[in-house]
């Protein structure tokens, strides 16, 4: 059993053994030749503007040098000021067109070598075993048979490719959070500068609406406005992370809420 | 740096000469530097900003002058100085100094300046730009509001001296120079300017002996030196040393020479007929790929048909990206930068804190109110740099929680009147809260009435505990206002 189980992952490894279970899985048993592709782009572009708003509060990290071969140890320091994170992300679809060889010259040069050296190491093998060593005929064997298989998957014939794949594409445009970007905070607008920051004012004014929440929390953009959903957790996350005396247990511990604005291509793509 | 250590060297030496017997030497003609003035200064208030401004009559000294503010204080101030001569801006310096001159650390002024609650509130009200709006007070203080004038920041001056300085600004006056030159110094926030001196050194450099010996001396020095040149030049030039010659023989063998020049001409020859058979293979590559738009060496996968609609796609994506410029997948590396350059503009602009350019405008004039108790501490209204611009902070009483608790407040001697009916204006902020107004005893004054104003709690959930007027006894405690948590 031990052998079997053996012979099994040796022939993983085997070139023919290898195709043959590719073949089996219904998994891709060669790879493509002589590849063109070309991308055209599909029209129905759109940016999304993700604003993240931090319920935790996060610290620098201080490392201090270990003593007489220590270890380097790390803590906590000085808190990162508040600040919201953008990311400006433009999502579209690429027809690609994709045309390529399989089973090509490549295919060939690579079976006929496994071919050659997994015959050479079969016969070595074979000729070495004896009755005291009877393994060399079991492996030399799967080499033999694995030899035949990538001896006669040397000669599938070539084959053309021709595919075509509608990919979606997502590329990421920028992090600075854009300008007209504001924080509604139950009702009042507090406008959210390149970094994220909303002012002490800003900052002030979220605490209070944590701790008591009085209308909608917004992110506000051009006028449109998107909800940054406050649940009991989300709450209590930030409350727990901004005020020692907070007794309340959330159930999660969501480190951010964020809201996402859809735009039309080129909204924030200007410079 | 020089000058100043050296200044400051003489400045310790003066007034020691006499101790020590005069040595009988040849005393050795120089130019040297005579304090024609060391003031020390302090300013009135022991909180203060500025622009504070020290002026100094330049001699016209021949051999030039210096003038140099320096600083004695126990703690860390921050300062901005410039040096005007004739009113000309000539030297400026921008640092916080302590006792060893200038650290990396924060001003000490925690005594003198607003805490982060106190500017909220002027964040939003607005106004500042010298016209006094937008001040912010404390709950439970007697709200001065300021008045339209302006006083200046004063210095007085003191008799004792310092006896260790540090170098904060100086300018060397050049013979043809100003008249007058005057030193500005102020800081953006109040500086805690307790035991804090500034001292100005006036410097003048003259020859230790009459002018007349002096220039006599000058004359002489010159003369040798002429005549020392003089001599170099009459001279005889020094003897000629021929460096030894290193010989170097080569031995050329026409042969080999021959063989050399016959391979490089080989080789140049094959180089030329590989390029021809290149180019010719290439032709013929063409024109039998041209011929066979079958043949899949030449056009790869699906012959030339596929390779022709593949360049077809080709296009199609150019034309797109043609008419698309919005789109990030048309952009080239070129446009990347561009764009990126002009997004991280805007973050290095919103990182960068921005600093005034000149001092902030002279204080404002206001009176202290009455005390609000034993150890309440009075911090005086200032200048606060925000948002680009000056915004007057009114003062305040900071009243410590031990005498609330002990009832070392304010004591009236009868009952306060009933409170007056305030409307209340739009609030600055939603978060904002409504404190209202009450009755503090002015002692001579009588009843002084305290408006009510908007303020932001310091902290969630905290609650405003409107001040109160206890009977004790004959008299009437006040109990001052306070955040309290629910």
């Amino acid at each position: 059993m031990r052998r079997l189980l053996a012979l099994a992952l040796i022939g993983t490894s085997g070139c023919g053994m290898t195709w043959i279970t590719t073949q089996a899985t219904g998994t891709q048993g060669a790879w493509d030749e002589h590849v063109r592709e070309e991308a055209v782009p599909l029209p129905g572009v759109t940016e999304q503007l993700k604003v993240e708003l931090p319920l935790a509060v996060a610290y620098e990290q201080v490392e201090t040098p270990g003593v007489n071969g220590a270890a380097a140890t790390h803590h906590d320091g000085a808190a990162i000021p508040f600040a919201l994170a953008c990311s400006v992300t433009q999502s579209g679809k690429n027809r690609v067109f994709h045309s390529a060889f399989r089973y090509g010259s490549q295919w060939k040069k690579e079976t006929g070598i496994a071919f050659l050296l997994e015959g050479g190491l079969a016969a070595l093998l074979i000729g070495t075993a004896s009755a005291a060593h009877p393994n060399g005929y079991i492996y030399g064997t799967f080499f033999a048979l694995d030899a035949l298989v990538a001896g006669s998957i040397f000669f599938i014939p070539r084959k053309e490719i021709f595919r075509q794949d509608d990919v979606l594409v997502s590329t990421p445009i920028r992090t600075d959070c854009p300008e007209n970007l504001a924080l509604d905070i139950g009702g009042e607008r507090y406008p959210i500068d390149a970094v994220g920051k909303i002012g002490e004012v800003g900052e002030q004014a979220l605490n209070e609406w944590m701790a008591a929440p009085k209308g909608p929390l917004l992110a506000n953009f051009d006028g449109k406005s998107m909800e940054l959903e406050i649940g009991a957790n989300e709450q209590c996350t930030w409350l727990r992370a901004h005020d020692r005396a907070a007794t309340c247990q959330p159930a999660l511990a969501p480190r951010a809420t964020s809201a996402e604005f859809t735009l039309a291509a080129g909204t924030l793509a200007v410079p | 740096m020089v000058r100043a250590r050296s200044l400051l060297l003489l400045l310790a030496g003066c007034g020691g000469s006499s101790a020590h017997p005069a040595i009988p030497e040849a005393k050795k003609i120089a130019i040297e530097a005579n304090v024609a003035e060391l003031s020390w200064y302090r300013a009135v208030s022991t909180c203060a900003q500025g622009p504070f401004e020290v002026s100094v009559d330049a001699t016209g000294s021949k051999y030039g002058e210096d003038v140099e503010l320096q600083l004695h204080t126990p703690r860390a101030v921050a300062l901005d100085a410039v040096v005007l001569a004739d009113g000309a801006e000539v030297a400026r310096t921008h640092a916080v100094y302590d006792s060893g001159g200038t650290t990396t650390q924060k001003p000490a002024n925690a005594r003198c300046i607003a805490d982060a609650h106190e500017r909220l509130v002027i964040g939003r009200i607005g106004g500042g730009g010298g016209t006094g709006g937008g001040s912010a007070v404390t709950p439970g203080t007697l709200v001065v509001p300021p008045e339209q004038s302006s006083v200046t920041a004063r210095l007085e001056r003191v008799t004792e001296t310092a006896t260790t300085a540090t170098s904060i600004v100086s300018f060397h006056v050049p013979h043809v120079g100003a008249k007058r030159i005057t030193i500005k110094f102020w800081s953006i926030d109040p500086n805690d300017l307790l035991d804090v001196h500034f001292g100005i050194a006036h410097v003048v450099w003259r020859p230790n002996v009459p002018e007349p010996e002096y220039e006599a001396y000058l004359a002489a020095e010159a003369d040798r030196e002429r005549r020392r040149e003089l001599e170099i030049a009459a001279r005889p030039p020094p003897p000629n040393v021929t460096p030894a010659h290193r010989v170097v023989v080569t031995v050329v063998d026409p042969r080999v020479e021959e063989a050399r020049a016959r391979a490089e001409a080989e080789r140049v020859r094959r180089a030329e007929i590989n390029a021809a058979l290149e180019v010719e293979r290439g032709r013929r590559r063409e024109a039998f790929c041209a011929a066979h738009h079958d043949d899949r060496g030449c056009w790869g996968p699906g012959g030339y048909q596929l390779h022709a609609a593949l360049d077809e796609k080709r296009a199609a994506k150019a034309a797109y990206c043609a008419q698309h410029a919005e789109d990030a997948r048309c952009w080239s590396d070129a446009d990347w930068q561009t764009r990126r350059d002009a997004w991280n503009k805007r973050v290095h602009a919103a990182r960068v804190v921005v600093r005034p350019e000149g001092p902030p405008p002279a204080p404002l004039a206001e009176t202290a109110p009455p005390k609000l108790s034993e150890h309440a501490e009075w911090r005086p209204g200032y200048w606060q740099w925000t948002e680009a611009q000056w915004v007057w902070l009114a003062g305040q009483w900071r009243v410590p929680e031990a005498d609330i608790v002990a009832e070392k407040t304010t004591i009236a001697p009868v009952e306060p009147p009933p409170p007056q009916v305030e409307a209340a204006p739009v609030a600055p902020v939603r978060a904002a809260v409504w404190i209202a107004g009450f009755w503090q005893w002015g002692g001579n004054v009588g009843w002084v009435w305290i408006p009510g104003s908007w303020q932001l709690r310091p902290e969630p959930r905290v609650e405003w505990r409107a001040p109160v007027w206890r009977v004790r006894g004959t008299v009437h405690v006040l109990v001052p206002g306070a955040w309290e948590r629910r």
